[in-house]
């Protein structure tokens, strides 16, 4: 289609010219992809419940993010190997403005959780994050990345996982935005057999969050476990995308999301579980629950399962509603006020979540960030 | 204590409440019986201020206040309680992140300092120590997987923590084998005082050998219709309620 008006992406890159980004044979690549795919749009099936026009119309601007590392994250100068083809982590490897990479040592059962946190700060800013994780055979890491954002800006980040044979990676991401900051947050986990890897998705607070989460099962035995909570208020948007994929057979995997949805906010959960031909003995399951505090309040909510091989065990389910009016007269009558009775039943049902969480540290952390937002009542006992 | 007149409430377009009187003085032990559909759990639903039933007519003072106006929970910290019949399951709650947050509320309303961790568990153990209910019940979500019995002995259980001024119980005997009954009862009987009240609800005779009553009420049809003391309950189980429908009609 001709068209007189700048895309989005050429306008973004017209802002950014002398803009210096990470090199490398992926960063070109990249580049040259980019040129040729469509800004997400709510025509295509992946972006059908996400609108993109303000993210679009912002003028972003390319800046590092601020970054504090655990020091054996290795800054990254030249960007090799691959990418996932979603627009984001193509547009990131492109325009990379900050990557690292950590490897864990075979055999290696690393205690302490290696932090990340990454704070994208003031009107405009644009970052890009990259980080690639390996966790070399038989070894077991723990991982906590703190994403910040502030002001109207834009974070564009990416997270690569690899597991190798009977290794064991637990993940957490805790997202605590502004309202009117964006984050785009697609992590690639590649499994290969008798792998485990948890990861936990913290929504604390986000104006417009997207999380693409895709885990590949590419050897046997291998086991994933995706979780995820949110609760958006006033016009947040939090969306999840979630793909896993099991390739090979006798592998699990497990998935659980749980949102509250208060206010005008909008919530979207598109969950898709892949079984392929080859896939046999595969036990998948997923479940989207959601819970609506208010009239206009807004969930998009589309579990889907794709199964070709024969011999699995699969379930996948969504239920929305209002909590239970029992349940609220019975804690009134003992004298807890409506509200307060709210929160200790939105403290039960998130906090199914938050346990899914291997690092005591975070769970912690997370139940109480919320207690002081208010949205939970924090374990005292 | 609570003074009830004329009380008339409704569900949908049914009228279950026709009129009801009842004066309960600070001590005292009312018990209410009355067969299947007379309106008791009415009764004790409408005095917790549940929503689905609308009070037609009548008043209710409860410590010189105007019970009716009042929330569910500005009820309970008024110092009402209504033990349920059918207590709710309510998964990944636990009693104690509950009791806890109940007991301060009830406290912050009159007017006391929260309880310390320590003085809220030695609480916590001594009471529940008097419905006989396991430690480790006290710990687990709201109900979730509990027994009929154990239900009913949380309810009481909650009842001693914090410490209304008029319990509520609302067929506390129902579903409940003998021993549960007496644990249940020994439970209540241990809450008397001169300063507290209790509406006993009950379908049977046999809780009140446990819970001796000062006054029996016959609940029928919205009113009651007979009062009288504990030999009315006996005179009830052994003639059955026809006999109080052929005497009021």
């Amino acid at each position: 289609m001709e068209t007189t008006k700048l895309s989005t992406l050429d306008k973004w890159l017209a802002l950014n010219g002398d803009q210096k980004t990470i090199v490398g044979a992926l960063a070109n690549d990249s580049k040259a992809l980019i040129s040729g795919m469509e800004f997400p749009h709510t025509r295509l099936e992946e972006w059908k419940y996400t609108r993109t026009q303000k993210l679009a119309q912002g003028n972003w601007k390319l800046s590092a993010a601020e970054v504090l590392s655990d020091p054996e994250f290795e800054a990254v100068n030249e960007l090799t190997g691959e990418t996932s083809k979603a627009f984001f982590s193509v547009l990131n490897a492109a325009y990379c403005t900050g990557a690292w990479s950590i490897a864990i040592p075979a055999n290696e059962n690393m205690d302490e959780a290696f932090q990340f946190v990454i704070k994208t700060n003031g009107q405009d800013t644009w970052t890009q994050p990259r980080i690639l994780i390996t966790a070399k055979a038989n070894s077991h890491a723990k991982f906590v990345f703190h994403f910040e954002g502030k002001d109207a800006s834009f974070c564009n980040g990416v997270i690569q996982v690899v597991l190798e044979e009977n290794a064991r990676v637990d993940v957490d991401v805790i997202q605590d935005n502004d309202a009117a900051h964006y984050q785009v947050l697609d992590i690639n986990v590649d499994q290969a057999k008798g792998s485990y890897c948890n990861v936990v998705t913290h929504t604390l607070d986000g104006g417009w969050v997207r999380n693409n989460l895709m885990m590949t099962l590419n050897g046997e035995g291998g086991h994933a476990n995706l979780a995820g909570f949110y609760l958006p208020h006033g016009q947040q948007f939090v969306d999840n995308h979630t793909i896993v994929d099991h390739k090979v057979p006798h592998c699990t995997s497990n998935e659980l999301y749980k949102g509250v949805l208060y206010d005008q906010s909008k919530g979207v959960f598109n969950g898709k579980v892949f079984v392929r031909r080859d896939a046999q003995k595969t036990e998948a399951y997923q479940s989207n629950k959601n819970i609506m505090m208010s009239d206009e309040a807004v969930i998009d909510t589309k579990p889907e399962l794709e199964i070709y091989a024969d011999d699995v065990r699969c379930s996948h389910g969504s239920t929305t509603g209002q909590f239970d009016e029992e349940a609220l007269f019975y804690l009134r009558a003992r004298g807890l006020s409506a509200e307060g009775a709210k929160q200790l039943l939105v403290s039960a049902y998130v906090n199914e979540v938050i346990d899914r969480s291997q690092n005591s540290n975070v769970v912690t952390f997370v139940k109480n960030e919320l207690a002081k937002r208010g949205r939970i009542i924090a374990d005292e006992i | 204590m609570i003074e009830i007149k004329n009380l008339q409430a409704s569900i949908g377009e049914k009228q279950i409440l026709k009129g009801l009187n009842l004066t309960v003085k600070p001590g005292e032990v009312h018990a209410i019986m009355g067969p299947n559909g007379s309106g008791k759990s009415t009764l004790a639903s409408v005095l917790a201020g549940r929503e689905d039933y609308e009070v037609t007519g009548g008043e209710v003072v409860f410590n010189g206040k105007n019970l009716l106006e009042m929330a569910p929970e500005e009820r309970a910290r008024e110092g009402l309680f209504l033990a349920f019949q059918y207590p709710v399951e309510i998964p990944g709650v636990s009693n104690m992140n509950f009791l806890k947050a109940a007991v301060g509320e009830m406290r912050k309303h009159r007017g006391l300092e929260p309880l310390s961790a320590k003085d809220f568990l030695a609480m916590v153990k001594e009471r529940s120590a008097l419905v006989e209910l396991d430690g480790q019940l006290a710990h687990r979500a709201v109900n979730e997987g509990f027994s009929g019995g154990e239900k009913k002995r949380n309810e009481v259980f909650q009842m001693a923590m914090l410490e209304p001024k008029l319990a509520i119980l609302d067929e506390t005997d129902s579903g409940l084998d003998i021993d549960a009954l007496r644990i249940v009862a020994q439970g209540v009987n241990a809450m008397r005082s001169p300063e507290r009240s209790f509406v006993v609800i009950t379908h049977y005779q046999r809780l009140l050998d446990y819970i001796v009553p000062d006054v029996v009420h016959v609940l029928y049809k919205g009113q009651i219709v007979k009062t009288g003391t504990k030999e009315l309950a006996m005179e009830l189980e052994e003639k059955g309620y026809d006999w109080i429908k052929e005497t009021v009609a």
